[in-house]
């Protein structure tokens, strides 16, 4: 790793003097690499790549001409590990540690482009080779992400160079903090972490407030399940949300932020611990920002693994070191906050898009979107689809084009049934709304929500009634137990779910659950309990025919219910591969062999589906 | 039972020079010591002045923060939201009778302690499984039996 | 009768014109206008907490009307207020059959739920044997209150449970039974016994000290030191119990009488001074 530049940075001036001698100094490289660092491609076991190029490239003794950088995450996580080769822009997918000195050879130094590594449409065969050019980026338009793919995260100078902290200077030499809100306020910015509260307005606010300490946090906690945005921006870009903060707390006269950040999130902890140290480094973070009299300092608060943590309240408890559990509001955290003093906290993204705001201009911001919701959102696109990855959208987009044109539709030929967006709080949205855009108002309509933008794609062998049952067993075991309603609501309505997926529900159960729904949301005390019967009421709401199958038919039509379902092997399709065999935990399998195909005994299974997972030729069949 | 109470005094030191809440305080004890021993959180409170009930409050609200000591290796699977529709809950169940224990729990042999997470934000890789932090994406119950066979063979080899 | 000043505000409460001081809470302002409003988890004398719900009453802010715990939350100049719409009633009901099905012996719970017409409740009970409903007053009441902290709560969702961690007697409860007197179920419970001081549900026992007047044991040891430690030094503690103390404030108050009489007499004359006597 190159030590940054950046140093004790003493004006606006120094700054953009310090930003011309980077782009000089990398023009010197004739070569880019960025091998996304992001945790999806860690699992893949990217540093292993990144070491080969590093060897390689020393080898041949191409380091002074050739850039090599660890960025984050680029977003198409289905496909790691990821390399862009620049200027072409030569976009290689699912590299080898084998596959890197070829690379070297033939494409750095020969210019060739190696075929194989490129991305194949899967339906057309065409390669592809530009990253732009591929149908899971060509229909985003990345704000937020733009910088991912480009910089080292953990190298300021890089956010430098590409016009970071130009915002800030901006703000802190020529802007009041009436004018900064103003143009939050214009840009129509609403918050990122699932409320949609208006960004502007909630900074005027906590600037309204009387009193001299005031403090901004950033809600990097992000317990959504199936939702990495913010983890990936934390990671791949962390000096955009602390110009964010700088910018917010500039406006709202707060001198101290926080970050909490959700520990299950190492690589993410890291890597913002890693832009602190070098902000304060740079004197970006500390005294006299910038020579302007602006002091700005940032602590990082590592959660200790708890969903109801991202709520506001409860995060404010957990900062001070305390339970977890949110209190009721009014008094807000823009009125009293952490220590008892007013408070502004917004979400990862919301903070990362302040800066582009500024630099931009609100009507530039603006120009993107819906009449009520302006910008892009990232969604991470997960669950049965065949581009698992973080996609950046503009407001408005249907669903349809994210599921079936970014997200290149369902994986093996199964029929898409629905898109769960909002985690434990949103809906489950079917296939007769999938035209709908998005917009925070727009999903609220429906039953569903935004949320903070996990959107996890369900086909055909998801089912429903299981899936209610597993945000309400999420939210049974995330519930911080403070009020009667959710406490003992919840716990009832997963009691009530588990008995029909166990084939032993019956009809009144729809009522009950409907009634407690009811009685949950209009009661807590809280947003995770108020809306934790989405789930119940949206598969209610679209898939009641489910419900009914098991409580009238005792039949899970998904085939996921293992009470409710009986598994068998297609003789014809069996190959005799015997891997069901192997997995089978109550060697109720026999056969298996080329001779004699596999073949269950009934008495033996207990449904618990391993064959099925397994069998490579979809030969388990389930009823 | 020999629980080192040495670096207590500085964990506390820390946490009142810089004022770093008593989550803080309490995460890097269990940095330091794997988990959170009883001896060591009534140290604190002598240390510095907070009642006891306060610290066995967070130690049982937070998850990741646990009152016995871990197995030697930690068998990770997520059932975050990607990884539950993708096939986790065959693969935790599997691991669950294999192994005889429930999430939370260590084997009797200290061996393995099962654990199950909401999400790693590598939702590409479900459903996914983590040993001792190494990822193992898509894993089918065959491969997780593999992975599992060959640590309790590797500990049999060598028993330290 | 609250004081109209310059922080009185008026709100509707069930359609009633009401006076209301910037900084009381709903709950405060329907109990003086003699409203029916439950609570569980409230109590006078610590910070509110907003956690049973069994107080919600409906407002309405604009176009939007909430649920909202009176107990907790602030009036606001015209504030709109129902304690018994529909939605009042039905939500309470949820809350009730859910606390009744939780805590199917208590009477507080029955009886509350019975007067909401919750005589039965559709979901299981997990221990019949279970009184406490997690108001959290005892725990609050201990630590924020008396700043001793010798109980908490444990676990969370539905695990939650208050009660001594490790689940094993405290070192530092004093025995005082604030939290005895606090908790709206009798969950909590102590006995005396001789000189023993038994904090049943806190597994903790403690030593009794003996009046020095009559010589009964009245309170613990831990919990005269802890008075100690709240006064000042120059302040003497009586290790008295609270009749002897008051028997002793009547004789001090005679005595005082006495002395205010005495010196009335130069001016009263002796007739005045006899009438005084014999009062
Ligand atoms: C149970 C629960 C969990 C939440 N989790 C998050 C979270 O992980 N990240 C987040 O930004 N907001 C989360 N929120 C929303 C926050 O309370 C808060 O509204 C948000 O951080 C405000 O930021 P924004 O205005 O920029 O969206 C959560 C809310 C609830 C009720
Ligand atoms: S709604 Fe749930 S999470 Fe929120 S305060 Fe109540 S118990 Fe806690
Ligand atoms: S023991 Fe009593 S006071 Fe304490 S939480 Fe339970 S019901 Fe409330
Ligand atoms: S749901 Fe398993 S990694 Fe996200
Ligand atoms: S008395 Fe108000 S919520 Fe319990």
């Amino acid at each position: 790793m190159i030590a940054p530049a950046a140093k004790n940075i003493a004006s606006a001036g120094q700054l953009d003097q310090l930003r011309q001698r980077l782009r000089v100094d990398a023009e010197r490289y004739k070569v880019n690499i960025a091998v996304c660092g992001g945790t999806g491609c860690q699992a893949y076991d990217c540093q292993a790549v990144i070491d080969a190029f590093d060897q390689e490239l020393a080898r041949r003794d191409l380091k002074d001409t050739v850039r090599l950088r660890c960025t984050g995450c680029h977003g198409f996580c289905e496909r790691g590990p990821l390399a862009v080769i620049s200027p072409s822009g030569l976009f290689y997918q699912q590299i080898k540690t084998e596959d890197v000195p070829e690379i070297v050879d033939k494409t750095i130094i020969g210019g060739e482009v190696i075929e194989r590594l490129l991305y194949r449409e899967p339906i057309t065969k065409d390669r592809i080779r530009e990253e732009s050019e591929v149908p899971f980026y060509k229909h985003q338009q990345r704000i937020v992400f733009g910088a991912n793919g480009i910089i080292e995260p953990t190298n300021i100078d890089d956010y430098i160079a590409v016009g970071g902290y130009q915002a800030l200077a901006k703000v802190v030499g020529a802007l009041s903090a009436q004018e900064v809100i103003d143009i939050v306020l214009r840009s129509g910015l609403r918050g990122r972490g699932g409320g949609g509260f208006a960004a502007g307005r909630k900074w005027e606010i906590t600037r309204d407030q009387g009193g001299d300490t005031k403090y901004v946090i950033c809600n990097a906690d992000e317990g959504d399940p199936g939702a990495y945005m913010d983890r990936s921006i934390l990671e791949g870009n962390p000096h955009s949300v602390l110009e964010g903060m700088l910018i917010g707390a500039y406006a709202i006269g707060a001198a101290e932020g926080y970050i909490y950040v959700r520990a299950e999130y190492p690589l993410a902890v890291r890597n913002i611990g890693v832009a602190v140290a070098q902000a304060e480094e740079a004197a970006l973070l500390g005294e006299n920002i910038l020579g302007t009299g602006f002091n700005f300092k940032v602590r990082i608060s590592r959660g200790a693994g708890a969903f109801v943590c991202g709520e506001e309240t409860a995060l404010i408890a957990s900062v001070e070191g305390r339970l977890g559990t949110p209190s009721a509001k009014p008094p807000f955290p823009a009125q009293r906050g952490l220590f008892g003093m007013p408070t502004n906290i917004n979400n990862v993204e919301t903070w990362a898009n302040v800066p582009q705001i500024i630099s931009r201009g609100a009507d530039w911001f603006a120009g993107t979107g819906t009449p009520k919701s302006k910008g892009t959102k990232v969604f991470s696109l997960v669950g049965k689809i065949n581009n698992t990855g973080l996609v950046e959208v503009p407001m408005g987009i249907t669903l349809r084009e994210v599921v079936f044109d970014i997200g290149g539709g369902i994986p093996k030929g199964r029929k898409f049934k629905a898109v769960q967006t909002g985690g434990p709080s949103g809906g489950l949205i079917p296939e007769s709304m999938l035209d709908l855009p998005i917009d925070f108002d727009e999903l609220t309509g429906v039953g569903a929500m935004m949320g903070s933008g996990g959107m996890i794609v369900m086909d055909e062998d998801t089912c429903m009634v299981d899936i209610a049952r597993y945000f309400m067993n999420f939210l049974r075991e995330e519930s911080c137990g403070k009020c009667t309603p959710c406490r003992e609501g919840i716990k009832n309505m997963l009691h009530i779910l588990t008995r029909i997926c166990q084939g032993a529900g019956n009809e009144d159960d729809i009522g009950r659950l409907e009634a407690l729904a009811d009685g949950i949301g209009a009661a807590a005390l809280c947003a995770l309990g108020g809306t934790a019967p989405n789930p119940v009421l949206s598969s209610l709401k679209y898939f009641r025919d489910e419900y009914l199958a098991h409580v009238k038919e005792k039949r899970c039509p998904a085939g996921v219910c293992t009470a409710l379902i009986t598994l068998s092997i297609d003789a014809a399709k069996c190959k005799g591969c015997g891997r069901c065999v192997k997995v089978c935990p109550t060697d109720a399998i026999s056969g298996g062999v080329k001779k004699a195909p596999a073949k269950i005994d009934q008495a033996k299974c207990i449904s618990c589906r391993a064959c099925f997972e397994t069998c490579p030729f979809d030969a388990v069949t389930i009823v | 039972m020999g629980v080192d109470l040495e670096p207590v005094g500085r964990l506390c030191e820390s946490h009142v020079s810089n004022r770093t809440s008593l989550v803080m305080l309490l995460q890097e004890t269990q940095d330091k010591y794997g988990y959170l021993p009883r001896e060591v959180l009534k140290q604190i409170t002598r240390e510095i002045d907070v009642p006891l009930a306060r610290l066995y409050g967070l130690a049982t609200f937070y998850r990741s923060f646990t009152l016995t000591p871990r197995g030697k290796h930690e068998l990770c699977v997520c059932t975050g939201t990607a990884c539950h529709v993708r096939g986790a809950p065959t693969v935790l169940q599997h691991l669950q009778r294999r192994l005889g224990v429930s999430p939370g729990e260590t084997t009797e042999d200290g061996l393995f302690t099962l654990v199950t997470v909401n999400c790693l934000g590598a939702c590409a890789l479900g459903p996914l499984l983590v040993v001792d932090g190494k990822y193992h994406g898509k894993i089918t119950v065959g491969e997780a039996d593999e992975l599992l066979s060959s640590l309790a063979e590797a500990a049999q080899q060598n028993p330290q | 009768m609250a004081q109209i000043t310059a922080d009185s505000i008026n709100i509707t409460v069930d359609g009633e014109l009401a006076e209301a001081q910037v900084g009381e809470t709903v709950l405060t302002v329907c109990r003086r206008m003699g409203k029916d409003i439950p609570t569980l988890c409230h109590h006078e004398g610590v910070e509110p907490y907003a956690a049973c719900r069994v107080c919600l009453v409906e407002v309405t802010a604009g176009a939007r009307q909430e649920l909202v715990p009176s107990c907790q939350y602030p009036v606001s100049d015209g504030l709109v207020i129902q304690t018994d719409s529909q939605a009042v009633r039905d939500a309470r009901r949820v809350v009730l059959e859910l606390l009744l099905a939780r805590c199917p012996k208590s009477d507080v719970v029955v009886d509350l739920a019975r007067r909401y017409g919750v005589t039965e409740t559709p979901y299981p009970t997990d221990d019949p044997d279970e009184t406490c409903i997690l108001c959290g007053l005892c725990v609050r009441v201990c630590e924020d209150v008396l700043g001793v902290g010798a109980i908490g709560f444990a676990d969370r969702g539905i695990d939650r449970e208050v009660g001594v961690p490790f689940d094993e007697a405290s070192e530092v409860c004093i025995g005082c039974g604030a939290c005895v007197a606090v908790c709206p179920t009798g969950h909590v419970c102590s006995i005396d016994d001789g000189l023993v001081r038994r904090m049943e549900t806190w597994k903790t026992e403690l030593e009794l000290e003996e009046c020095e007047v009559c010589g009964r044991p009245f309170a613990t040891v831990k919990q005269l030191d802890h008075i100690r430690g709240l006064l000042p030094e120059h302040v003497p503690l009586n290790r008295i119990c609270p009749v002897c103390r008051r028997s002793q404030a009547v004789q001090r108050l005679s005595e005082a009488c006495s002395i205010v009489v005495d010196n009335l007499g130069a001016t009263a004359g002796q007739d005045g001074i006899e009438n005084l006597k014999s009062l």
